[in-house]
């Protein structure tokens, strides 16, 4: 009996892995585990061991009906996984197939450098301000301290609208304005367009510049420096080494032109930079006591610094792009890529 | 500004190499923008004598010359007619290499030996055209370095003089630098009017406007005679970049280089009167200039003028019929200090910029100017004979002295952070010419020269310390100031979120110009508006403030379309101006324009042509993110808007914009094919509106919805349906139009559209009844207000 027993289970597990589906191993279950089963059958034989075999015997038939009952399940869940399995294969795609996508639109360039500018100088604690592009003669020259009939006024080529009316030439009159309308401490960043006659490859008649004004106590030429030295390294990273050297602007003295080692060439001299290893990115210096007199406030006590530089030219280092017009023809193609 | 290298070594040793020197001439702030040498590629070619030319064996247009560099006989092959025995020329060595690129070697040309190549202008650079070889004057010596008998050997720095360094508008000035920077000595050649000397001026000279003229001289040279200048002195001019013409006009821009003070030679024998009168032009005089052209003068414009008419137009040029000219033996030479604004008010009036002008309008030494004169006098008589005058008249009624600045150390050390000793300031001001008196161990009195004219303030000497030093002794610090957040403005903020929810939806970020071509601008104008013009606009297509971003988009979009560009939609933020009597001022819009297919051509989208409602939901979107809620109204009176597809925007009862399809006559002025729709907002009133959030409590009942359509008249708007409803309870949360449909199963005239009616309580959840009885008043008022009859109703329960 004890052998029958182990033939039925050997014979019952085979079938159990044969049966291809669902209903033949249902079928197979019934015919061993039944009622009418073959299993079960020996199990009515039981009667005829002695009591003392009799224990054993169960036993031995328990295990024998958890096993399969055991093998039942994982050979249904395994069916019912290929059968899955089967069906969500006949949904498959072409993954190669483009996705259905929203139209998204891309930023222009200019907006990307300005932002990035501005959120440099935002994270230093400069707070951006704002004023017209259509400015007073008074605002965009008389106060920056550069008179009429003085050559100063050469140095920016300015479009009129009436003869006190132009368009303005740089964000300088934001700093008057600024000035004008609160007491120290100031320390703000003006972004925006500004205008001037000129117009090629590297000069457009409009374009954009980020003004910064700090004043306060105790500012020098080196806190310049310092602000200066982080925004360059934030822009265009830590190992960028720049200059300072003496120029010439009306609304600051000392003035200075900042020039950073070429991006392109790091420094080595390429077509960029003239050979000089060199680029010329911003204006600044310390403002001017003539110009805090325009804004009544007393150069004795307050100190600053004024910066200027212009978007284009950091958007054409950064992206070698080397003709201006690029950012105002607004090709698709040429947006695309930003 | 062009400097010679040989001509600044005259004034001022210089040890360096000409890179070493423009690096110490920037930071000392005279940009060096480019330094060229002018022998360049003429090494290895010499000044050679033609001995012999017999005909070239094997070539008829050859000619085998035997020419000689004093210890050595060369044979050349030579293709050129031009030259004959005992001719100087120039002659390029095995191992020249010419700057026209031509690589010179020792060669056999149709079997003849030739030890070099004799050279034209075009080859040594020196011309773009020339005919034959370069004949050489005669006295040169065979055997010197051409570039150095033709003084070609010169360094030429041009440097970018800021406007306020008048002073260093001069080879003088330059070297005046250089010296300080490098610590070598300035040598000044002297200077003294040699020659013979006679004791009457003959003329009599008067300057009326001290004002204007502060100081006018007069000298007179008899007896000269005009021709050319020296190699040297032409030389120098050409690297300058000044035309050469006679020895004497030479010689006052060769002063003018030199010393930076603009001199003016008049031909005495045709002044009138033999007098010169300083003085403010008359209303009506006129003057014909030496570049041709007749200019009125105006009461404003200082002259120069003899008897009977204007001379010259003071610092700025010289009048036709009295400059120096072939036949002139008899000259007066000015010298003057004309005040800066009066010769720029000139400069400007008569759109004119010279050399002149260039260096008057931003101040020359009035203490300078008799020197300039005795220069000039002594290179006269040096290269064009004659005798000068030796009285001079001056005119110098309030000698302009030297002004005394305070200096103190502190405030230099507070505004440049650096620390300072007071030895090494006095030490670098000395070194420019800067008389110091030190007042005590903190304060010193400063006393510029007047060519300093960019020194009147305590300022203006703390930069010169700085620019003494070098910008790179001052540390890096950082500005100890109050701990806060920056942040952007409120406009910013506004422009940050239109951006990112307008490139969501799929635009491209445009930035365009603030000006336009009136005809572009005129259809968004209303009638008899005009927009504000240019006066001086670089081109017509760019001379009127927009008022609008519109046709500006227009044009981008049709510079896309014209390049096979398709499926565009781009926005811009950017300010409009106002027009002619507007008193709105500059105002911020975000403007947006779509034109082609909804979806692009996408394998999995269908292709359909946008239409008003893309656009509408565009702006509704926009407004929607900022929590604002639009009301649109038709507005048929856009010019450039379609008619039936038009509205303005109101945001919360106040003009926000408008939107809508564009007017067909507009897309074709713009040469555009096709539909395009447009949105224009302002962000004044987005900006004005506070809107703080407070949250509202999710309901917790069950909500019943229950659809329904109707069919009422073609001409009733959406509007009215959806406010009738709407206004029946509140207990109706959400109402939305699920479908709309015209055509078969419903009447001409009329249309069938069906909503979604969400019905929710806050306080229960809504019985059976309850909603029946809610949705026949809604049945009632669609039939009362709009005049609606119900198609069909659908309900279910959520």
């Amino acid at each position: 009996m004890k052998g029958s027993l182990e033939r039925l289970k050997e014979e019952a597990l085979v079938l159990i892995d044969k049966a291809p589906d669902d209903q033949e191993l249902i079928s197979v279950k019934a015919r061993y585990l039944g009622k009418k089963g073959e299993i079960t059958a020996i199990m009515k034989e039981m009667g005829s061991l002695s009591p003392s075999e009799r224990p054993a015997f169960g036993q031995l038939v328990n295990v024998v009906k958890d096993t399969l009952e055991d093998a039942f399940t994982r050979r249904l869940l395994s069916i019912k996984k290929s059968a899955t399995l089967d069906s969500l294969k006949k949904e498959k795609v072409d993954i190669t197939l483009p996705g259905r996508r929203v139209l998204v639109g891309k930023r222009h360039p200019l907006s990307i450098v300005m932002d990035e500018v501005v959120g440099i100088f935002t994270r230093i604690g400069f707070s951006v301000a704002d004023g017209p592009e259509i400015e007073t003669d008074y605002y965009n020259f008389e106060a920056l301290n550069i008179p009429r009939d003085h050559p100063a006024r050469d140095m920016q080529d300015t479009f009129y609208i009436s003869e006190d009316i132009v368009l303005r030439t740089h964000t300088s009159p934001v700093q008057i304005r600024t000035m004008e309308r609160q007491a120290p401490p100031i320390r703000i960043i003006a972004p925006g367009a500004v205008y001037r006659c000129d117009s090629d490859v590297t000069h457009s008649p409009m374009f954009h510049q980020v003004e910064g004004l700090i004043v306060d106590k105790g500012i020098s030429f080196g806190d310049l420096k310092g602000i200066l030295k982080t925004f360059v390294g934030e822009m265009f990273g830590e190992d960028v080494s720049l200059r300072f050297r003496p120029s010439f602007f009306p609304f600051t003295e000392p003035s200075a032109e900042v020039d950073i080692q070429c991006v392109l060439c790091r420094g080595d001299g390429c077509r960029v930079c003239s050979g000089t290893g060199w680029l010329e990115i911003m204006g600044c210096g310390m403002v001017d006591p003539a110009v805090f007199g325009f804004v009544k406030y007393d150069p004795e006590i307050y100190t600053g610094f004024a910066f200027g530089m212009g978007i284009e030219r950091i958007a054409m280092l950064k992206y070698k792009i080397n003709d201006i017009r690029l950012f105002f023809e607004n090709d698709i193609r040429f947006l695309n890529q930003f | 500004m062009k400097i010679s290298l040989n001509w600044l070594s005259d004034f001022v040793d210089i040890d360096i190499s000409p890179e070493r020197l423009a690096e110490t001439l920037i930071t000392a702030g005279l940009e060096v923008e480019g330094i060229s040498r002018l022998g360049e590629g003429l090494d290895n070619v010499v000044v050679a004598r033609i001995l012999s030319m017999n005909p070239h064996p094997n070539a008829d247009r050859l000619t085998l010359c035997s020419v000689s560099t004093g210890d050595k006989i060369h044979s050349i092959v030579c293709g050129a007619k031009n030259m004959k025995e005992g001719d100087l020329v120039a002659l390029a060595l095995p191992g020249a290499h010419l700057p026209n690129g031509t690589k010179i070697v020792k060669s056999k040309i149709r079997g003849e030996v030739s030890e070099g190549m004799l050279c034209s202008e075009v080859e040594l650079g020196l011309a773009r055209e020339s005919s034959g070889l370069m004949i050489l004057q005669d006295t040169l010596t065979p055997g010197t370095p051409f570039a150095k008998a033709l003084m070609l050997d010169d360094t030429v720095f041009d440097i970018n003089i800021t406007p306020n360094r008048s002073d260093c508008l001069s080879v003088t000035g330059i070297a005046r630098e250089v010296a300080a920077l490098t610590g070598s000595a300035l040598k000044r050649p002297k200077t003294d009017s040699a020659g013979d000397v006679f004791d009457t001026l003959s003329v009599s000279v008067e300057a009326l406007d001290s004002d204007a003229c502060p100081r006018y001289t007069g000298r007179v040279v008899n007896g000269i005679k005009i021709g050319q200048s020296p190699l040297w002195m032409k030389r120098r001019l050409e690297a300058s970049g000044i035309r050469t013409i006679n020895n004497v006009v030479d010689v006052t821009n060769y002063v003018m280089l030199e010393t930076g003070q603009p001199l003016h030679a008049f031909d005495l024998n045709r002044l009138s009167g033999g007098r010169i009168v300083v003085r403010m032009a008359s209303e009506e005089e006129k003057i014909t200039t030496l570049d041709g052209i007749e200019r009125s003068l105006g009461s404003e414009t200082l002259i120069i003028a003899d008897n009977e008419k204007p001379l010259a137009i003071a610092g700025l040029m010289g009048g036709m019929g009295s400059e120096v000219s072939e036949i002139t033996t008899d000259i007066l030479l000015e010298s003057a200090y004309f005040k800066p604004s009066i010769v720029r008010k000139a400069s400007k009036r008569f759109g004119l910029h010279t050399e002149s002008s260039h260096r008057f309008e931003r101040g020359v030494d009035p203490n300078g100017v008799l020197h300039a004169s005795n220069r000039a006098v002594e290179l006269i008589l040096e290269i064009a004979g004659g005798n000068a005058s030796s009285g001079v008249t001056d005119i110098y009624p309030n000698k302009i002295n030297p002004v005394n600045i305070e200096m103190r150390l502190g405030r230099a050390k507070s505004i440049l952070g650096v620390d300072l000793d007071m030895d090494s300031v006095v030490y670098g001001f000395n070194g420019l010419g800067l008389a110091v008196k030190e007042i005590d161990r903190e304060r010193i009195m400063v006393t510029p020269p007047t060519f300093r004219v960019d020194l009147t303030r305590e300022i203006d000497l703390i930069e010169e310390v700085a620019r003494l030093k070098g910008y790179d002794i001052i540390p890096v610090t950082y500005p100890k100031v109050e701990a806060r957040a920056g942040e952007k403005n409120k406009k910013g903020i506004l422009e940050d979120r239109l951006r990112g929810a307008m490139l969501g939806m799929g635009f491209f970020e445009a930035v365009t110009y603030g000006f336009l071509s009136p005809k572009l601008i005129s259809p968004f104008l209303p009638s008899d508006a005009e927009p504000l013009r240019l006066l001086n606009p670089i081109s017509e297509e760019q001379s009127v403030m927009r008022t609008t971003i519109i046709p500006s988009l227009l044009e981008v979009v049709g510079r896309n379309l014209s390049r096979q560009n398709e499926d565009l939609r781009f926005f811009e933020i950017g300010r409009v101006f106002p027009f002619c009597g507007d008193d709105r001022g500059e105002r911020m819009v975000v403007t947006g324009f779509m034109t082609g297919l909804r979806y692009g051509k996408r394998w999995n989208l269908p292709a359909e042509e946008l239409d008003f409602f893309d656009v509408k939901g565009v702006v509704e979107n926009l407004l929607d993110g900022m929590g604002l809620s639009a009301v649109f109204a038709l507005n048929e009176t856009i010019l450039y808007l379609h008619p039936g597809k038009s509205a303005t925007v109101e945001v919360n009862d106040q003009y926000a914009g408008v939107l809508g399809e564009v007017h067909p006559e507009v897309m074709e002025r713009f040469d555009i094919k096709g539909r395009a729709y447009v949105f224009e907002i302002e962000l004044k009133p987005l900006m004005e509106l506070k809107r703080s959030v407070c949250f509202a409590h999710i309901p917790k009942f069950p909500a019943v919805s229950r659809d329904i359509a109707i069919v009422l008249d073609d001409d009733v708007p959406a509007e009215r349906v959806y406010k009738a409803i709407k206004d029946v309870d509140p207990l109706i949360t959400e109402l939305f139009l699920f479908d709309l449909y015209q055509g078969r199963h419903v009447p001409d005239g009329k249309k069938s559209m069906a909503y979604s009616i969400r019905y929710q309580a806050n306080d229960r959840t809504l019985r059976e009844e309850e909603v029946n009885i809610l949705h026949e008043k809604v049945l009632a008022a669609v039939k009362d207000v709009v005049g609606g009859a119900l198609r069909e109703v659908l309900s279910k329960v959520l």
